[in-house]
């Protein structure tokens, strides 16, 4: 895996060396005609762009991959200085890491696990991955999987909207069939209005100074716009207020919302207050069932958040250990293969030869007693192949798997050959993502 | 025979209990092990009901008679309403708070001595059983109504202080835990009000001496008064939240009190 990422390369020489999505599928194809290049795909995203392939050897295969690199984005070998080179069970690791979220800029984030998908698919539209980067992207979007489910490192909200709305699902749970106050027009406030639609809250009433504005955000919304001088009235029939006047002094009084509640039977009232100056008398905050929070106490949620994520991304590196050694093993036991293959035909081959030997030596035998010794032969082969096979597939997943591989070709005198029909050095040094 | 197998289920009972109130533990501090509290409830609270059963068998009557087997059998139906709500509302996290008061219910029990408690009456006896089952259906109602104000009191807590904690992120939402505490209430409280209805039924036909003699009738009283009263301000004057909370666990407290302390004065309860 040759690649690059938001922490070591800046942005501006991030862009220049990414592939955009329409170049991707030319450069795959005109890297996996590299030679020594055996399976190839590509993850270019705004944080990243990594080349994972297997190669026949991969000293040479890193040079070649940057050469091709720098050539094929027309970029100075200088812009490539912040990569990263990884093989074997580094390279698996880190591709695991990418599609759970634990490499990305907020940890976490899941958009990631799409792309490398997106990646796969495209490299395979290409023909240019075969059966070891496929086995590689299925287990890294599996791993993905159990780290979004099993630990909590992509939960919780890590922006200021985001965590008002999880902090009005602490306070309301479903909120399905509540209404939301937007009282200003702030920016903020747009967005976590817009992330309560999104989670399909029943109704959205807008106010604002100017009546215009509250019409044209009422629009774009969905919502209703109502009038700013009957405040305390439409406290009263929101469950969720956010405010961001740009006014000097307080808008929202505690005796407004005092008097709100009371209309509302102290249903729980949940307000944000973004702006700045506050536009609610944080004395409100004193009031039964009256949840104040200000954009301070929201970054403050967000601060928690990230340490929380940070706190689960150490249990996700342990699920990605268990992934990785998991596919350590699949990959050795996809060595055994060919050598279960070619024992397979060699022993074939020697029963087919006696057989017609035999049955040249005995033609008076009929048709249903040929058929009787070649179906009892085949049984015996079968019979004393099936230990051997299935063992030898155990043992290459093993620590030493290699040794149990090398020593039963010997034994069996079995050529070494790879899967691609290529002569292979060793099968340590053979494969390398 | 039964005799031993009720002990035997009986210690499995206790060790699975106090293993379900562990896994929940470390269900709630660390996300893992859910399946394995909700395993270890399920069987805890099957052995609990072979201890039932065999009280059953043994004695003929349902496992009422004394102290010890009216903890038991609280404890037994707190266990069957809170798989009920894990089930219904899938609030595992409810399981970290029930199951030690459970697994406690069920020491306590093992703790209490086995006396042979009062005669069974002769007559009424129907009515007795009916008494005490309505009456400890409504106490397990009320335990889980008070862990769960307990929770809400524990999650609005979090939410004033704006500590955005553990607890403020494994508790679930304030509604949720004010609509169950509520639901739960309104689920007791009725049971109650027979309990009470037919204790006095009772007392009156059997003793012939007046009700309110006993020492367990005002505390009683008081249990239905707070519950009404929880009831009655939610519904009639909109209360809710951290007022109603605090009615759910100091109605929880009487009954526990009328539980323990107010059967020692009693001549007529043997709990």
């Amino acid at each position: 895996m040759l690649g690059l990422n938001h922490k070591t390369t800046p942005v501006e020489v991030r862009s220049r060396v990414a592939w955009t999505a329409e170049q991707i599928p030319a450069s795959l194809s005109a890297l996996h005609a590299l030679p020594g290049v055996q399976e190839v795909a590509i993850i270019s995203t705004c944080n990243r762009t990594e080349i994972y392939a297997v190669l026949t050897d991969p000293r040479e295969g890193r040079e070649r991959l940057l050469a091709f690199w720098s050539r094929d984005r027309g970029v100075s070998p200088g812009d490539l200085a912040g990569s990263y080179f990884l093989t074997g069970q580094e390279a698996a690791a880190h591709l695991m890491r990418v599609a759970s979220g634990l490499d990305s800029m907020i940890l976490g984030e899941t958009q990631i696990l799409g792309q490398v998908k997106d990646a796969y698919e495209v490299a395979r539209a290409q023909a240019t991955v075969g059966k070891v980067l496929h086995g590689l992207f299925l287990q890294a979007v599996a791993c993905a999987k159990r780290v979004h489910t099993e630990t909590g490192v992509s939960q919780n909200a890590v922006s200021v909207s985001y965590a008002a709305v999880e902090l009005a699902r602490k306070i309301f749970g479903h909120l399905g069939d509540r209404c939301v106050l937007l009282v200003g027009a702030g920016k903020m406030a747009g967005l976590t209005a817009r992330h309560l639609v999104d989670v399909g809250i029943r109704e959205i009433l807008v106010c604002n100074r100017t009546p215009e504005r509250a019409a044209e955000l009422a629009r774009t919304f969905g919502g209703r716009a109502v009038p700013l001088d009957d405040l305390p009235g439409q406290l009263a029939a929101a469950d969720v207020v956010i405010t961001s006047t740009g006014a000097p002094g307080v808008v929202v009084t505690r005796e407004m919302v005092q008097q709100a509640m009371r209309a509302r039977r102290y249903r729980p009232l949940f307000i944000v207050d973004i702006a700045v100056p506050r536009d609610v008398d944080p004395a409100a905050a004193e009031l039964e069932n009256v949840f104040l929070y200000n954009i301070d106490d929201l970054q403050a949620v967000v601060r928690s958040n990230l340490e929380e994520r940070a706190r689960e991304a150490q249990k996700a590196e342990r699920i990605i250990a268990e992934e990785v050694a998991r596919f350590q093993l699949w990959l050795r036991t996809l060595d055994a293969v060919p050598l279960i293959r070619s024992l397979r035909e060699r022993a074939e081959a020697i029963r087919a030869a006696e057989l017609r030997r035999l049955f040249n030596r005995l033609p008076a035998l009929s048709e249903r007693e040929r058929e009787l010794i070649s179906a009892t032969t085949s049984l015996i082969v079968n019979k004393i192949l099936n230990d051997p096979t299935v063992r030898v597939k155990e043992l290459a997943g093993e620590k030493d798997g290699d040794l149990y591989l090398r020593a039963f070709s010997l034994l069996f005198n079995l050529p070494e050959e790879g899967r691609d029909g290529e002569l292979r050095p060793s099968t340590s040094a053979r494969r390398r993502g | 025979m039964i005799a031993a197998v009720r002990e035997a289920l009986f210690l499995a009972s206790v060790t699975l209990y106090l293993a379900a109130a562990g896994a929940h533990f470390l269900h709630f501090f660390v996300r893992q092990g859910g399946r394995a509290a909700a395993w270890l409830t399920s069987l805890a609270w099957l052995a609990h009901t072979g201890v039932v059963a065999a009280i059953f068998l043994a004695e003929h009557r349902p496992p009422l008679a004394t102290v010890q087997e009216a903890v038991l059998f609280l404890a037994w139906v707190t266990g069957l309403n809170y798989l009920l709500v894990e089930r219904l509302f899938e609030l595992r996290v409810a399981g970290t708070f029930v199951l030690p008061v459970v697994a406690l219910l069920q020491l306590y029990a093992g703790a209490l001595p086995r006396q042979p408690g009062l005669a069974p009456e002769p007559a009424g006896s129907l009515w007795i059983v009916l008494h005490a089952v309505v009456a400890l259906g409504g106490y397990g109602a009320f335990a889980l109504a008070c862990v769960a104000a307990a929770m809400y009191l524990l999650q609005e807590r979090q939410l004033r202080a704006k500590a955005f904690r553990l607890f403020y992120r494994r508790l679930p939402s304030l509604e949720t835990l004010d609509a169950l505490a509520f639901r739960l209430v309104v689920f007791g409280f009725p049971l109650l009000v027979i309990a009470v209805v037919t204790g006095a039924l009772w007392a009156s036909r059997l003793w012939g001496v007046p009700w309110f003699t006993d020492p367990k009738v005002p505390w009683s009283l008081l249990t239905v008064a707070i519950y009404g009263a929880y009831i009655a301000a939610r519904v009639r004057l909109g209360w809710r939240g951290r007022k109603t909370a605090y009615l759910a666990v100091a109605g929880f407290g009487v009954v526990l009190f009328n539980l323990v302390v107010a059967n020692l004065l009693s001549p007529h309860h043997g709990f």
